[in-house]
C-alpha cells in the first residue's frame, strides 16, 4: 500500500548532495567566465559576502553567499554542517535556523522581524535579545565579514 | 487543519482495537516504513538516559483493562474524545501509556508542555505523524489511475512526503507569496457582507438565516479560489450548481473519516455498502475537482501572455501536475470546516467580549478610516490586536484538541525513557486551558499576546501567558506544520477586519457555544449573532 523505501539518512545525504552540486554547478559558471574577463571577476568579488558561523563550542566556520542569499542560502549551499538546521526550509514554521547576531550587527540589519518571524522566535531554544532566523536575512554588501553565533541545540545540551 | 486528523486518527487506533478490529495489511506496511524512518544511531547512554525511569515504568492501563472500559458498561463507553482524554488524565496523571495492540505502537499521552518541547525539537526534517487509512486506501489503491501514486501530505511520510511538501512550501506557506490573494480574499469578504446585508433584519439586526451555514460558504468560496482559481458564487443567488454539490461532499468527508478512520470499521477485510457509498462520493469530488481543474488550465492557456503574479493553482500546475491536482483536493477538504469554526469561535469571543471589540475596532478604525477603504499588503501589516484577538480565540479553542507525532529519536518524556517509534500526543487543548499556564484561562485576554513594544494605546500583558510557548500551537510546529495556516490566516483576519469594521456584533445564544467533537472541533446548536451597524 503505502510504498517509501528510501532510508532516511541515506536519502538526506542524497539530498544534501544534490544541493551540493547544485550549488558547484551554479559557481563554476560564473568563475570560468570571470578567468576570461577580469572585469566580470571584480563585479564577482563585490558580489560575495564572508560569513562565519561560530559554534556553540567555539568551532569557526568560514563560508561565503552571495547579495540577495539568505543566511540558510549560505548554510544550505555550502552544505554548512549545522544539524536539523532550517528544517522547514524557510517557511517560518519552525526556528531551527536560529542565530545570534552581535549587538551593533544586529542594529545594523535592515528589515525588523516580522510577526510570523517573531511568533518562531519566542519558540527558538536559547532565545537572546539579538536574536534571528537566518532565513530571513538577506545578505548585502555591508554584511560582508558578518559573524554569528549558532546556538546550542537541545541535543548539544544533553550531550553536556 | 490536519493536524486533527493525526490526533483523531491515533485516537481512531484506539477504537478500532478496543472493537478487536485485526491489524490489516496496509498498517503492517505502514509500521515497516515507520522503522526505516527511525534514527539509526545507537541506544542512547548520556546520563539523561540513564537516569530516567525505564519505560515500562510510565503508568498506564493494560490492555485487558483498555478492552474492558470500551465495552458496553465500561467506564470509558461511549464517551467522546475529549472527555476520554480527560478521565485517562484524572486516572494516570500528566504522561500515560496507551498500549499498543495487534502489532500497533504505544502511545504516550502527555500533558508537560516541556514534552512538547523535547517531541519538537527531535522530530527531525521528515517527522512522522500518521495519516488516514481510508484516504490513502481511496488514493493509492482505488484510483492509482488519478493520483499517480501520490497520497498527498497527510498520507505520505519521509521522503516521499519531503518532495510534496518541498514543491508546494513555497507556494502555500511563503508569507508574501500567500499574501498576494489579498484582493481577491477581500473580494469574497465584501461580498460576505453583501450577503449579510439582505439577510439582515434592519430593526432586529438577526439573521434570517444560519450564520454558520453562511461562514462554510465564505471558506468554501475563498478557498476554492485559492485552490482551482474558480469563483462558484456561493455567496450570490446564482451559485455554479456543482459547487454545492462539492461543498456538500467535502462536507462529508469528515464524516466519512470518522467513520472509516475513527470509529471501529470492517472495510479492510470487507467492503460494507457504506464504504462503498463512501468510495463513490470519493468519486464524485475527484470528478467535480479534475473537471475544474482542467476548465482552469484551458483558460491559463488562453490568457498565456497575462501579466502579473500567477494564481496558487498555476503555481502548484508549473511544478507538477498531479501534486496540483491532490494539493487542490486536500486544500478544498481541509479548507472548509477548519476554517469555518476558526472563525465562529473567534467571532464568538469577540461577541461576548465588548471591551475588547471596541478595542479592536480602534484598531480597524485606523486601518481603515472609512470602511468602503481598500485593504493593501501595507495597511494589513500592523495589526497586532487582531492577531492577538485570533490567537487568544484559538487558544480557548483550538479546532484540534491535540498534536500527534510518532518520535524518530529516543526520548526522555516526563522523566521516562521512551524509545522511537513511539506515538506521542501532545495535550494542548487542556493545557492551554489550564490556569497553570495561561493566568484566568477562562477569561478572552487578547493582551496576553501582544508584544511589549506594540504601539496605540493598549498595554501587553505576558505574563499572562505561559513561559513555555510550545503550550499553544494551534496549527502545529516544524517542517509538518499545517499547510494551510497562512491561506487560513489571511482568509480569518480579512473577514474579521470587514466585518467588525462594519458591525458592532454581540451573541444572542441562549448558552455559551456548544462544539461538537468529531474529527475536529466544530460549533454546534443554538449559534446566533446580532448585527448592528456602526455609524461610518
Amino acid at each position: 500500500m503505502l510504498v517509501i523505501n528510501t532510508i532516511r539518512n541515506s536519502a538526506r545525504l542524497t539530498l544534501r548532495n544534490a544541493w551540493l552540486r547544485n550549488s558547484l554547478a551554479s559557481r563554476t559558471g560564473p568563475t570560468n567566465f570571470s578567468r576570461t574577463f577580469s572585469l566580470g571577476l571584480t563585479l564577482r568579488q563585490q558580489d560575495v559576502v564572508n560569513v562565519t558561523f561560530v559554534r556553540a563550542n567555539g568551532e569557526r566556520i568560514k563560508s561565503s553567499g552571495k547579495v540577495g542569499d539568505s543566511l540558510l542560502d549560505v548554510v544550505v549551499n555550502n552544505n554548512v554542517d549545522l544539524d536539523g538546521f532550517g528544517a522547514c526550509e524557510g517557511t517560518l514554521t519552525c526556528s531551527t535556523c536560529h542565530l545570534i547576531f552581535k549587538v551593533p550587527d544586529y542594529e545594523k540589519l535592515p528589515d525588523k522581524p516580522g510577526d510570523e518571524e517573531l511568533d518562531m522566535l519566542d519558540l527558538a531554544y536559547e532565545l537572546t535579545d539579538t536574536s534571528r532566523l537566518g532565513c530571513q536575512i538577506t545578505l548585502t554588501k555591508e554584511m560582508d565579514g558578518l559573524e554569528v553565533q549558532v546556538p546550542a541545540t537541545i541535543n548539544d545540551a544533553r550531550a553536556a | 487543519m490536519w493536524k486533527s486528523m493525526k490526533y483523531q486518527k491515533q485516537l481512531g487506533q484506539r477504537y478500532q482495537l478496543c472493537a478487536g478490529r485485526p491489524l490489516s495489511v496496509g498498517t503492517a506496511l505502514k509500521q515497516q516504513t515507520h522503522l526505516e524512518l527511525l534514527d539509526t544511531t545507537p541506544t542512547r547512554t548520556d546520563e539523561e538516559w540513564l537516569q530516567a525511569k525505564p519505560y515500562a515504568a510510565v503508568p498506564g492501563p493494560g490492555t485487558c483493562r483498555v478492552l474492558s472500559y470500551f465495552l458496553p458498561g465500561g467506564k470509558l463507553y461511549n464517551t467522546n474524545l475529549i472527555q476520554m482524554n480527560r478521565r485517562m488524565r484524572e486516572w494516570y496523571g500528566d504522561i500515560y501509556r496507551f498500549p499498543g495492540m495487534l502489532g500497533k505502537k504505544d502511545v504516550i499521552f502527555t500533558y508537560n508542555p516541556k514534552d512538547f518541547e523535547s517531541t519538537y525539537r527531535n522530530e527531525g526534517i521528515w517527522p512522522i505523524r500518521i495519516g488516514l487509512e481510508s484516504f490513502t486506501y481511496y488514493r493509492k489503491v482505488h484510483r492509482p489511475d488519478v493520483f499517480g501514486g501520490i497520497g498527498g501530505l497527510v498520507s505520505e511520510q519521509g521522503k516521499s512526503w519531503s518532495d510534496i511538501r518541498n514543491k508546494v512550501n513555497p507556494v502555500l506557506m511563503k508569507v508574501q507569496n500567500v499574501r498576494q490573494n489579498l484582493p481577491q480574499i477581500d473580494q469574497i469578504s465584501k461580498e460576505f457582507i453583501d450577503k449579510l446585508e439582505t439577510l439582515r433584519d434592519p430593526s432586529t439586526h438577526t439573521l434570517n438565516a444560519d450564520f454558520h451555514e453562511q461562514i462554510k460558504m465564505w471558506a468554501f468560496e475563498s478557498i476554492s479560489y485559492v485552490a482551482l482559481n474558480t469563483r462558484m458564487g456561493l455567496l450570490t443567488d446564482r451559485p455554479d450548481p456543482n459547487a454545492a454539490r462539492l461543498a456538500q461532499h467535502m462536507s462529508d468527508f469528515f464524516n466519512y473519516s470518522f467513520k472509516y478512520d475513527v470509529q471501529p470499521s470492517i472495510w479492510p477485510y470487507y467492503k460494507t455498502p457504506g464504504f462503498k457509498k463512501f468510495l463513490e462520493t470519493y468519486d464524485h469530488i475527484t470528478e467535480i475537482t479534475t473537471n475544474y481543474i482542467e476548465t482552469a488550465i484551458e483558460r491559463f492557456k488562453q490568457e498565456e501572455q497575462h501579466t502579473g503574479n500567477k494564481c496558487v493553482l498555476e503555481q502548484l500546475l508549473a511544478l507538477n501536475k498531479q501534486v496540483a491536482v491532490v494539493m487542490a483536493m486536500d486544500m478544498l477538504m481541509a479548507g472548509l470546516d477548519t476554517t469555518s469554526s476558526a472563525f465562529v469561535t473567534i467571532l464568538y469571543h469577540l461577541a461576548r467580549n465588548p471591551v475588547k471589540q471596541t478595542q479592536l475596532r480602534r484598531e480597524l478604525q485606523r486601518i481603515l478610516p472609512r470602511s468602503e477603504d481598500v485593504l493593501t499588503a501595507e495597511n494589513t501589516k500592523n495589526m497586532p490586536y487582531l492577531r492577538a484577538c485570533i490567537k487568544e480565540g484559538l487558544r480557548i479553542t483550538s479546532i484540534t484538541p491535540g498534536n500527534f507525532r510518532i518520535t524518530t529519536k529516543d526520548l526522555v518524556l516526563s522523566g521516562y525513557r521512551v524509545p522511537r517509534g513511539t506515538g506521542v500526543l501532545m495535550g494542548v487543548l487542556e493545557l492551554s486551558n489550564s490556569d497553570e499556564y495561561f493566568a484566568q484561562s477562562a477569561q478572552f485576554i487578547p493582551e496576553r499576546w501582544l508584544k511589549p513594544d506594540t504601539d496605540g494605546d493598549t498595554q501587553s500583558c505576558p505574563e499572562a501567558r505561559s513561559r513555555n510557548p510550545f503550550v499553544y500551537l494551534p496549527f502545529g510546529f516544524g517542517p509538518r506544520t499545517c499547510i494551510g495556516k497562512r491561506i487560513a490566516e489571511l482568509e480569518i483576519e480579512t473577514l474579521l477586519v470587514r466585518l467588525l469594521r462594519r458591525y458592532q456584533v454581540s451573541w444572542l445564544g441562549q448558552t455559551p457555544l456548544q462544539y461538537e467533537s468529531t474529527i475536529i472541533l466544530s460549533p454546534h446548536g443554538d449559534i446566533r449573532f446580532k448585527f448592528e451597524p456602526i455609524p461610518d
